[in-house]
């Protein structure tokens, strides 16, 4: 789960990591009712993709009139959250880089300090004039203070700014252990004198313990219907197959072959943690139901390997779905069982289901993957 | 050879009476996969599919001696615990399947295997499968034939439809072992081709891979280094930029781990890239692997 950057400030402030004086403004909230206002105010979109100076999605304003037409020129360009950030502006000396990312080929986190931060993480990478340090976070022991001092240091951070920058990158370090993230970063990280403070965040929590963390557990009840489904995963693309499956490296491999073969997928779609008859019903639901809602999609296709689940339980629950839902689309299904999966229905029989229930079935995956291509070029 | 399992591996059921343990079981034993004990702890003197079930790893290899492989069937957040006794126990090959394992716990029992010795497959995989040898996990026991071809994917899926399709098209396995979903795995694919370059039955390797990260690319570092041929199909061609394709680790973080940089870096590195399993199998057939 990536937290929005007022998320993350928020962690930060119960961890002691220095942020600007800030509030948050509602989506909805009076700004003439406000009594704790500040001037001047950096107005910041809180949305997660990147260069929101460049889109104008962070502006300064001088008084509450430049804040009144800041909040409305932004507001209705923001669909994800219902808050602005606003921050006292801080006029900074310079901008480094911290973070912690853990490192997916060597299977360790790595602490990464810049003195040179502000832009983007890999042009710092590829500029040969910048010293970053990446300092390996060893898998089963503590990191110790003295090694991230020593690596600020080698870092280029001398005098009041040596301690400072190393306290606040081992508070980091603290963070990203105590809540086991997957990512924390501060770029910039304000230096201002002898000072430092966090000019942004971005944190990033392990998708599989958000219930362990209170702190994140409330982040996440807030977040959308649709994000918080963790286990009927859905991402819509633009296209006009929609796709019911689930598996999703042999998902990917269907979409993938449509897209190759000159098709267009309108989703991917997946069910973690184990599939059941009533997840099963659920995804295809929802992909009925926004194929149908989508003027686009003219077809959905039916793909299942199953090694596990029961394929009976599974075609039933999926033919159910498109009898209550009635897309009104050709659907076609290939389904593939082996193992267990085909005790209480073998692949003939299946074939049988679909086509008694008006789905039009394919002998093999590749021929149903070109029909349904054809179906969408009609 | 074959490669981690064959006909002798031994193997120990962590969590055997678990309702999904159980199955798996089943099914492993009707394959022919030597299940010699099962651990639940409080469970220690029963029994399940003639398999007997004790306290801990540690007695389960004391009775058992032979034991050398594990498959550890217990809850995400259990894993850790269970995998640490059974590496103490002895145990030398390891496999994971649960989704969900925190991904610092995977970090720690990363690099304790590696210190111990002890070879982990997952976690969040499907398993492995020697074709005619041995099977650990749920890789369709109805779809392996034995073959030159090693295959190492990282999700689960998409190993078992390219077993059946090459079996389907007489191309049989040495070894397909499904690496795990997750961002970080106990075992790079990379470490996967290394084992099957050193292995006498395997001539060809299958290189699965996916958009996010880059484990890919540290198999182009090491494909100039092999002596056999490697197909690479990557997953992820049509995913959209920002979006998580179901695994914890397919999403594309920078421009280095998208679809075409991988494609790239591992056509530079000299791997024969497919487009879909089909085209695979249309250059495996001219190589003649479909005649063996």
């Amino acid at each position: 789960m990536r937290l929005y950057e007022y998320e993350g400030k928020d962690i930060f402030r119960g961890q002691g990591i220095p942020i600007p004086k800030s509030r948050v403004l509602s989506r909805n909230e009076n700004i003439d009712n406000l009594k704790d206002l500040f001037f001047p105010v950096m107005v910041k979109a809180q949305v997660l993709q990147g260069g929101r100076g460049k889109a104008g999605l962070i502006k300064s304003a001088a008084n509450i009139e430049e804040l009144k037409v800041h909040a409305a020129e932004i507001f209705p360009r923001i669909g994800e959250t219902e808050v602005l950030l606003l921050e006292e502006q801080i006029m900074a000396d310079s901008e480094a880089y911290l973070a912690i990312t853990i490192n997916d080929v060597e299977g360790i986190a790595y602490l990464v300090i810049s003195k040179a931060g502000g832009m983007d993480i890999e042009q710092i990478a590829n500029s040969e004039s910048n010293n970053i340090v990446k300092l390996p976070i060893p898998a089963a022991e503590e990191l110790s203070y003295h090694k991230v001092l020593e690596g600020v240091k080698k870092a280029g951070f001398t005098g009041k700014l040596l301690p400072k920058v190393s306290d606040l990158a081992y508070k980091l370090y603290q963070t990203f252990m105590k809540f086991e993230l997957d990512l924390i970063e501060i770029n910039p990280l304000l230096i201002i004198g002898d000072n430092v403070i966090a000019g942004d965040s971005k944190v990033t929590s392990d998708d599989y313990i958000i219930g362990r963390y209170q702190e994140f557990q409330t982040i996440f009840d807030r977040r959308d219907k649709v994000e918080r489904d963790v286990n009927t995963i859905y991402v819509p693309m633009d296209g006009k197959i929609g796709i019911i499956s689930y598996g999703a490296s042999s998902t990917m491999m269907t979409v993938d072959t449509i897209k190759f073969l000159g098709g267009e997928p309108a989703n991917f779609s997946d069910i973690a943690g184990g599939a059941n008859s009533q997840n099963i019903y659920e995804l295809s639901k929802t992909i009925f139901e926004k194929s149908m809602a989508n003027p686009k999609v003219n077809v959905v296709l039916v793909t299942l390997t199953l090694v596990a689940h029961s394929m009976k339980a599974s075609v039933e629950a999926i033919v159910k779905a498109a009898i209550e839902v009635k897309p009104n689309m050709p659907i076609v299904a290939n389904v593939r069982a082996a193992g267990a999966a085909k005790k209480e229905m073998d692949t003939n029989a299946a074939a049988v289901y679909f086509k008694d229930n008006g789905i039009t079935w394919c002998d093999t995956l590749e021929d149903a993957i070109t029909t349904v291509i054809k179906i969408s070029k009609e | 050879m074959t490669i981690l399992i064959d006909k002798n591996t031994k193997v120990v059921v962590q969590g055997i009476t678990g309702k999904y343990a159980q199955g798996q079981t089943k099914t492993m034993l009707d394959y022919g996969t030597s299940i010699v004990a099962g651990v639940t702890p409080g469970r220690g003197g029963e029994e399940i599919f003639g398999v007997p079930i004790y306290d801990t790893a540690f007695e389960a290899r004391a009775a058992h001696p032979e034991i050398n492989t594990g498959i550890i069937y217990v809850p995400p957040v259990k894993v850790k615990d269970a995998v640490i006794e059974a590496i103490d126990a002895g145990i030398k090959v390891g496999m994971i399947a649960a989704e969900g394992v925190p991904m610092h716990d995977t970090i720690k029992l990363r690099a304790y295997a590696k210190e111990k010795g002890t070879w982990l497959v997952g976690p969040n995989t499907i398993g492995l499968i020697s074709p005619g040898e041995c099977l650990l996990g749920s890789l369709a026991s109805d779809y392996g034939t034995k073959g030159p071809v090693g295959i190492v994917t990282r999700g689960g899926t998409i190993a078992v439809e390219l077993i059946r399709m090459l079996s389907e098209n007489n191309i049989g396995q040495s070894t397909c072992i499904g690496s795990g979903g997750d961002k970080v795995v106990f075992r790079n694919q990379a470490e996967y081709l290394q084992l099957f370059d050193d292995d006498d039955e395997t001539e060809v390797i299958i290189l699965n891979g996916e958009i996010g990260g880059g484990k890919e690319s540290e198999c182009a570092r090491i494909i100039p280094k092999l002596k056999k041929k490697v197909f690479a199909y990557i997953l992820g061609r049509s995913a959209p930029k920002g979006k998580r394709m179901g695994h914890a680790g397919a999403i594309v973080g920078s421009d280095a781990e998208s679809w075409e940089s991988k494609c790239n870096v591992l056509r530079e590195a000299g791997a024969i890239v497919v487009d879909t399993p089909w085209t695979l199998i249309d250059e495996l057939k001219k190589l003649g692997l479909n005649k063996k």
